[in-house]
């Protein structure tokens, strides 16, 4: 299993993974998935994850949103009509 | 300054092992730099059965020295030995019953040097062919983009319009003409 970046959430992100690896393969690719049965495992890891400030300490929430933004700016540049 | 590379490919499994693949391909002998990778969204629609997730992977990479020499060390953040992490987020849908996959890949910082769209789409192969049980094609595209090398056409161009403005007088205001790259 992959290491989370941040090393104190990956008890939970492994818990997670393999609960979601087992119902992806287990349901959902067998088309009888109704629902997302890890959520609630999910949902602590997300939690670690953000209560840790894992993400915001990398500055990757910032990126993201950059990320975010620089796709606006690009659909305005590139979807524009040319005039031609 | 645009780049564009695509290519297609069929690979010798059906699409549930390729899909569950994709999910597990991390960390494996060959990828020793991706450091991390961890799932920040996902999500499942009942009635359509399609599941969108995203993901985060940490890259270790290293600079060639020539290049880390010219860039400033606050840009690229790098250790000692002249390592930098770099993120790339990864986004992809997948449809069991339609059984297609789509994917794309972007790296999150760098992006003023280059940035690089990656996008996978993987599907059944068309029935009469009589492979679909057992193999799946898949389309791959790649764009580039340099940032730095707009800035230097943008400029060039500048350059030109003042150029054609004040050697020809009276020249009608016509613009000169504006070679498009990509």
């Amino acid at each position: 299993m992959s290491a989370s970046l941040a090393p104190e959430c990956n008890e939970v992100k492994e818990r997670y993974d393999t609960c979601f690896l087992k119902w992806y393969s287990e349901k959902y690719l067998r088309n009888t998935a109704t629902t997302d049965e890890c959520e609630p495992l999910f949902r602590q890891y997300k939690t670690c994850l953000t209560a840790k400030k894992a993400l915001k300490e990398r500055g990757i929430d910032q990126m993201l949103e950059e990320a975010r933004a620089d796709n606006k700016d690009n659909d305005a540049e590139y979807m524009k009509p040319s005039g031609r | 300054m645009v780049k564009f590379y695509s290519n297609t490919y069929s690979y010798d499994y059906n699409f549930p092992a390729v899909s569950l693949a994709y999910f597990l391909r991390y960390p494996n002998p060959y990828s020793r730099h991706v450091a991390s990778t961890d799932t920040i969204e996902r999500s499942f629609d009942p009635e359509t059965q399609r599941l969108t997730t995203v993901r985060l992977h940490v890259k270790q990479s290293r600079l060639p020295p020539a290049v880390a020499k010219l860039l400033p060390k606050s840009a690229v953040g790098q250790d000692q030995d002249g390592r930098a992490q770099s993120f790339i987020l990864e986004k992809s849908v997948v449809d069991v019953r339609e059984e297609w996959m789509e994917t794309e890949s972007k790296n999150l910082d760098w992006n003023n040097v280059l940035s690089v769209i990656e996008r996978h789409t993987f599907r059944r192969p068309e029935e009469e062919s009589g492979t679909a049980d057992h193999r799946t094609d898949v389309s791959v595209s790649v764009t580039l983009k340099s940032r730095i090398g707009e800035q230097l056409r943008k400029r060039r161009q500048r350059w030109g319009e003042q150029a054609t403005a004040t050697s020809v007088i009276g020249a009608g205001g016509e613009e000169e003409p504006v070679v498009k790259q990509g």
